[in-house]
């Protein structure tokens, strides 16, 4: 599975999710990070922008890393403990919103959507329709200038609403609310879908090597890999590395791919 | 349909609550404006075409535009609209993936609005009108859903002066065949042969279907018409258009077709730089790169030998009359 990031506020919240996962300290300079066989793990801290700072600084940090699921607790006029999967994220105080594309109701079945809406301060203002957290917004903000918002969502579990209100919270009923979404995060991991995405590694890795041997400059690199795009669609490979090694140049590796590629027969 | 974006303006119409009750598992979210959904950044197309949402809105004006120049059938005063974004099918060559950041499908309820907009469209002209369906969508393959179609025909059995031409690969016909036929209407399939789409249009009716459908409706007295369009090159092209036309017109009337028309391939530049980023793997992209006017389009020695022979062949099967160059959607 491509590397998936989870995202939580608090240590209380990342607890459970480090064991179930069996993730282990990864040493950063000034995030906090977990790593595990199937995903990694950000605790961003408290607040929009911690979590969209820490969010922007994980993925240039982790450029592996091609999913975002925050997984945290939220106020809502639900039952308690009840896991949520968000299918639109408001910025209170912006008003901007976003909608994460939500995968097939089939492979979450029991799991209800609602609107989150991400509070500059905690609100006790629950209702059916919302669940308030403080992060969702920040994490949005920032996962969205670089992934498809069918990789970044977000999955609540209801901590507080007007029976049991927010002063009732301990890191206790905090961490014990996340193991319950344990389930429905892993299902969600699991739904998301990077099998609709095109395959370019082959593509990736014959330009990585080329343009380590031949100087490209930035241009010339984008266009080699459209030229490789290209040659791999017509012939279904890439043009063989061995019979490429002849060519020392961009600009002799460009007319040659050119030509193979005008000549490609098309037929149906 | 798993998820259903609803503006709040909508949702208590009874066409919305009909949609609605076809898809009980549904998710429901509701939303001011369905642009907010629909043109917001950082969504995938190629994603979103595995399970697209369904959006239901208001369309608010523009609802009648006229055609760029070229496209037309005949007539004079040529308009088209389109009541819903996108399509349940999945043809590569199509320009709906390079013009919408969304694959999710909207579907605009307010079919009267529309309605009275071609009627005060057709009043303003002297001469006759004609109204294109199936511009940003195809016009029948949702109908089971929408009816959109079947309540056009209503208002267009009232308005003679006012022509529709309903633009489909589907065979969703129960609906047409269960009425009397309109002089005022063309039910336009767009044909490629066989191989073209299957490696082309995924999800669409295979060639043979869409053949039985239009004998269908042409046995029940609808005027129907062939769109060869687009018309792709390849090393076997003139094989392919000969197979595809004798299949076609061996199993209709052709005295009785209304109209045949060809259609170069042709996409915007900005259209098909997007859609190759999508579909690096599509070979029909891989082996299309001549700009010409902004325009992606094959050279222009090979789009006229492809609409040369094309419309040599033609002619073996329609009589002039019956022919129009270039309808092309793209
Ligand atoms: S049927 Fe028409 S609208 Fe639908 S995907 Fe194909 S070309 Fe596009």
């Amino acid at each position: 599975m491509p590397s998936i990031c989870l995202i939580t506020a608090l240590p209380a919240e990342a607890r459970p999710l480090i064991t179930y996962f069996g993730m282990r300290a990864i040493g950063h300079s000034h995030l906090r990070l977990h790593q595990g066989e199937s995903a990694y793990l950000l605790q961003c801290g408290v607040g929009k922008l911690n979590a969209a700072a820490r969010t922007a600084a994980m993925l240039q940090s982790l450029p592996d890393v091609v999913a975002i699921i925050n997984v945290g607790i939220a106020g809502s006029d639900r039952t308690l403990g009840e896991t949520l999967l968000a299918h639109g994220v408001q910025d209170q105080a912006s008003a901007q919103q976003w909608f994460p594309h939500l995968p097939a109701v089939n492979r979450l079945p029991d799991v209800a959507s609602i609107q989150v809406c991400t509070v500059d301060k905690p609100s006790s203002n629950y209702t059916q329709e919302l669940a308030f957290d403080m992060e969702a917004s920040g994490i949005f903000n920032a996962a969205s200038k670089v992934l498809d918002l069918a990789f970044v969502h977000c999955v609540k579990v209801v901590s507080d609403n007007a029976e049991s209100t927010l002063d009732t919270i301990t890191a206790k009923s905090a961490s014990a609310s996340i193991k319950e979404a344990i389930p429905t995060v892993e299902k969600l991991m699991h739904a998301l879908p990077f099998d609709a995405l095109p395959s370019t590694s082959a593509v990736e890795a014959l330009s990585h090597a080329l343009t380590n041997r031949v100087h490209y400059t930035a241009t010339e690199r984008h266009s080699l890999k459209q030229l490789l795009h290209r040659y791999n669609a017509l012939f279904n490979e890439v043009p063989n590395a061995q019979a490429l090694e002849k060519y020392n140049n961009a600009k002799d590796i460009r007319k040659m791919l050119l030509s193979k590629i005008d000549s490609a027969a098309v037929t149906y | 349909m798993d998820t259903i974006y609803i503006e709040r303006d909508v949702l208590s119409l009874s066409r919305t609550q009909n949609i609605l009750s076809r898809y009980p598992n549904a998710r429901h979210v509701l939303v001011d404006r369905y642009t907010d959904v629909f043109n917001a950044p950082a969504q995938n197309f190629r994603v979103q075409k595995r399970n697209p949402a369904l959006i239901l809105a208001h369309k608010h004006g523009n609802r009648v535009i006229e055609t760029p120049p070229g496209y037309h059938i005949g007539g004079e005063n040529n308009y088209y609209f389109s009541h819903m974004l996108n399509c349940i099918y999945d043809c590569r060559y199509c320009f709906l993936q390079g013009m919408y950041r969304s694959a999710n499908y909207v579907v605009f309820v307010n079919y009267d609005d529309f309605f009275e907009d071609i009627k005060r469209t057709t009043d303003l002209n002297s001469s006759p009108s004609w109204f294109f369906s199936g511009y940003d969508c195809d016009s029948l393959a949702l109908e089971p859903m929408t009816r959109f179609i079947e309540t056009c025909l209503d208002n267009f059995s009232m308005t003679p002066k006012a022509n529709l031409e309903i633009r489909t690969k589907s065979t969703q016909i129960r609906n047409l065949l269960a009425r009397p036929a309109l002089d005022n209407c063309v039910i336009a399939y767009s044909l490629s042969p066989e191989e073209v789409v299957s490696a082309e249009e995924h999800k669409t009716p295979s060639l043979a279907k869409r053949i039985s459908a239009l004998k269908s409706l042409q046995d029940h007295g609808w005027h129907i018409g062939l769109r060869f369009d687009p018309l792709l090159k390849a090393d076997n092209y003139q094989q392919l258009y000969s197979d595809l036309f004798e299949q076609v017109f061996k199993e209709l009337n052709r005295s009785a077709i209304h109209s045949v028309s060809l259609g170069p391939f042709r996409l915007p530049k900005q259209f098909f730089k997007k859609m190759i980023r999508l579909y690096p793997e599509s070979k029909l992209l891989a082996a299309s790169t001549n700009m010409r006017d902004n325009m992606l389009s094959y050279d222009e020695q090979t789009e006229s030998s492809l609409l040369n022979f094309c419309e040599t062949r033609l002619q073996d099967y329609i009589t002039p009359d019956q022919y129009f160059p270039c309808v092309s959607v793209s």
